[in-house]
């Protein structure tokens, strides 16, 4: 168990690790047309469900300790942002016949410049189908989102467990773990929307030049998820001290 | 005997969500849900007037969560009334179910006539029977996603030992599971059956976006042929990943090798051969297809 | 045709909320009825957001809005009793998602620079109007932990949904307030069943039963009104047919 204190600023970090995951996280509303590279659904969409996942997985180590949840937290949801990039791209593949390929890239306006992909160090123009933005999602891609993914993971984590361990003297087990589940779903959902309002609804992940406003995104959060981390910590402490109105 | 409760429920569980993959493609795109519903909308708009059945929810998780977590939390109330046995569990899955599809079907056909009733500009009329049609297939395929999901959280939550809610666990299948269907299953509705009529082996370039076939095999294209097309391809992938996510994330916890560090062991190692396949895949395509002619 | 305000519809939806969460409070469960207008306002203010070039992120914004009233709600049903002082617990849940929902639309106008007029005020209003139907639920359906994510999600959807129903060029907000009113109703109607289900008892409660029947009344009132708006708005209406070929 931690003390409450500790548990406040744990939420702060999961809260701003939420927000910032969405920026890594690659996708696009417009990748259902194949018109744009991405995972194709809306980012904060996307990284609900992964995020949603690494909590689910958390829960079973809630047990353990506070590294297994975490950690579990963020392999979990990094696993289901990889078998959707996986399944998306072979749909890419096979039913629409599209090789994936970062738009941005090609076009000569990633963060690092070039064409290349720059892990596989692939060529990417030329690859995209004529009037797109690109499809599909690339290998530099891969793992910027599994990167997000793990941070988000970890993050949700992060904040269940803090809820949980706050909760936990007030009321029995089996609540505070439900309500420590609702309540990190409800600061992930809250924190994931503010950088889409930065994304536009479009990004490619840490090579898209949008990675360049995440201080607005990290402030943005920063501010949101302290204000709900001291509700909870006021709440949980008159909760626990006995002062039941 | 808990070791094997484990085992049947990931079998079970696996099995389970590969089913509710399958049928969630199905349903989201018997009722051009999620993304490629813009494409639907606007396809009036460029003179394609149309009889798709357009249930317009653009966010598919949250939609998904509602009919998952509905059906989920009368099961619970009524396994508080029935005893918490399997048969009852089955039989209070159902009813959850028939009533959360009831509410689907009140969204879906709100939005359908909302939506028309807005096209007014573009001269679109509104057709009942391609509104009534579709609407049970539609139904059905989204009392399938509703009762596959309940029963997945009843295993989870009872086999696999998560400790959260059967609710909670159905409201967080629900979100994922409609993530995972609006990013993988609806790529290929919305890239390949509305646009059949452009060329294989091309994203949709965003100045088409909008003609989409309103036509079929003969007469007008209708919603109740769309999940026959896609279900053999698009609705299969989706199903794999839904499965394949449940089924990888329980398996990974029979083992006991490494105390409380197993399964994240077993899942960095799964998510280190997933990377290799996907790697191998971008390979293939690209040496498969090659560059494109003009660019 | 002249808009309602957000202002005036806010007002009326705080005023209307409050009644209705002292007449649950104090037994009367038909009060329930006074929670619609929470349901139109926060509708209201979705669709004063959406309406600026969010597309598919008008899902994302109702479930936003519902997640900061309901998390707000959820946090303070842990220390302030929700039965034996429900003043006190509004006020709490209200002022909280008035800071959070306020907080974010500024930082959104202000750090993000998003380009959407009001949105501070959009937010706080969708935050604060969620969580007085959050409390209404939870005095309805009891502090079962287990029912919390059904009352957030089936929330978010009966906000989120009249917008997005109805997006189009021909749209207008009066039939997106009547869409709203009517799954306001639905939503009720269905916490009503829920109601019946969680109260444990052989033969249903009576204040259930009169939720059910007073929002299956209000479903058919509202269904009929906005049937008669689409049919003044729409181009055809037909029971069969082809669209007139052109290609």
């Amino acid at each position: 168990m931690i003390d409450p204190v500790t548990a406040t600023i744990m939420i702060i970090a999961g809260g701003v690790l939420v927000g910032v995951c969405v920026h890594f996280i690659p996708a696009s509303a417009t990748g259902a047309m194949a018109a744009a590279t991405g995972i194709a659904t809306g980012p904060s969409m996307l990284s609900a469900g992964a995020g949603l996942a690494g909590i689910y997985a958390a829960a079973y180590s809630i047990d353990s300790g506070l590294a297994p949840v975490i950690i579990s937290g963020a392999v979990g949801s990094a696993l289901m942002l990889l078998i959707t990039i996986l399944c998306g791209n072979i749909v890419l593949a096979f039913g629409i016949g599209t090789p994936p390929v970062s738009g941005q890239t090609a076009s000569g306006k990633s963060t690092f410049g070039g064409t290349k992909d720059i892990i596989t160090g692939f060529e990417q123009e030329g690859y995209r189908s004529p009037g797109t933005d690109g499809h599909g999602m690339p290998f530099q891609t891969v793992v910027s989102g599994t990167i997000g993914a793990l941070m988000g993971g970890a993050g949700g984590a992060l904040v269940f467990y803090a809820v949980y361990s706050m909760t936990l003297p007030a009321i029995s087990t089996e609540n505070a773990v439900a309500l420590a589940g609702i309540v990190a779903a409800g600061v992930f959902l809250i924190n994931s929307v503010l950088p889409a309002y930065v994304l536009v609804g479009k990004t490619e992940g840490m090579f898209d030049m949008k990675i360049r406003s995440m201080h607005r995104t990290f402030i943005s959060c920063l501010v949101t998820s302290s204000i709900v981390a001291c509700v909870i910590y006021a709440i949980s402490w008159l909760a626990v001290s006995g002062v039941v109105a | 005997m808990a070791a094997i409760s484990l085992l049947l429920g990931t079998a079970l569980a696996g099995f389970l969500a590969f089913l509710a993959g399958i049928f969630e493609d199905s349903e989201s795109n018997a009722g051009s849900a999620s993304n490629p519903n813009s494409q639907v909308q606007l396809a009036p708009q460029i003179g394609n007037r149309h009889r798709y059945f357009n249930k317009a929810i653009s966010g598919e998780p949250p939609a998904n969560a509602l009919w998952a977590t509905t059906a989920a939390t009368i099961a619970y109330l009524l396994t508080a009334h029935f005893g918490g046995d399997a048969f009852s569990v089955l039989i209070a899955s159902i009813i959850g179910a028939a009533a959360s599809t009831l509410l689907l079907c009140a969204y879906g056909a709100l939005s359908h006539i909302s939506r028309i009733a807005s096209m007014k500009n573009f001269e679109q009329t509104l057709y009942w029977d391609s509104l009534l049609t579709p609407l049970p297939l539609d139904a059905a395929y989204g009392f399938l996603t509703a009762l596959i999901l309940t029963l997945l959280a009843f295993a989870a939550h009872g086999l696999l030992g998560n400790p959260f809610s059967v609710p909670l666990i159905a409201l967080f299948f629900g979100i994922t599971i409609g993530a995972i269907g609006s990013s993988t299953g609806d790529i290929y509705y919305g890239a390949e059956r509305l646009y059949q009529h452009y060329i294989f082996g091309s994203g949709i370039p965003i100045s088409v976006q909008g003609d989409i076939d309103v036509k079929g095999e003969y007469g007008y294209r209708n919603s109740v042929d769309t999940p026959y097309f896609t279900m053999r391809f698009g609705g299969l992938v989706t199903g794999l990943a839904f499965g394949m996510l449940i089924f990888l994330d329980a398996w990974s916890r029979l083992f006991t090798f490494a105390g409380v560090w197993t399964g994240v062991i077993v899942v960095s190692v799964l998510v280190l051969i997933i990377l290799i396949f996907i790697y191998l895949l971008e390979v293939y395509t690209r040496k498969r297809y090659g560059r494109y002619a003009e660019d | 045709m002249k808009e309602i305000q957000i202002h005036t519809l806010f007002g009326a939806a705080l005023l209307s909320g409050i009644a209705g969460i002292l007449l649950i409070g104090h037994g009367i469960s038909i009060g329930i009825v006074f929670l619609w207008l929470p349901f139109l306002s926060a509708a209201n203010s979705i669709r004063g957001m959406a309406m600026y070039g969010l597309g598919t992120g008008n899902a994302s914004i109702g479930y936003w809005g519902t997640a900061v009233g309901a998390t707000s709600a959820f946090v303070v049903s842990l220390s302030v009793s929700c039965r034996s002082t429900p003043l006190l617990y509004v006020a709490a849940v209200v002022a909280i998602s008035l800071v959070i929902g306020l907080a974010t639309g500024i930082l959104a106008d202000k750090v993000i620079r998003m380009r959407i007029p009001r949105i501070e005020l959009n937010s706080a209003v969708i935050a604060m109007s969620t969580a007085m139907i959050t409390a209404g639920s939870l005095l309805i359906l009891g502090s079962d932990y287990g029912l919390y994510p059904f009352i957030y999600i089936i929330i978010t959807l009966a906000v989120l949904h009249p917008y997005n129903a109805s997006t189009g060029a021909g749209e207008n907000q009066k039939r997106t307030l009547l869409l709203a009113l009517v799954e306001a109703c639905m939503t009720t109607l269905v916490i009503g069943i829920v109601a019946m289900l969680a109260s444990r008892s052989s033969i249903p409660v009576s204040g259930d039963v009169a939720i059910v029947a007073a929002s299956a009344c209000g479903l058919v009132i509202a269904v009929v009104a906005w049937y008669r708006l689409v049919k003044s708005d729409i181009y055809e209406i037909r029971w069969t047919g082809y669209p007139p070929a052109e290609h």
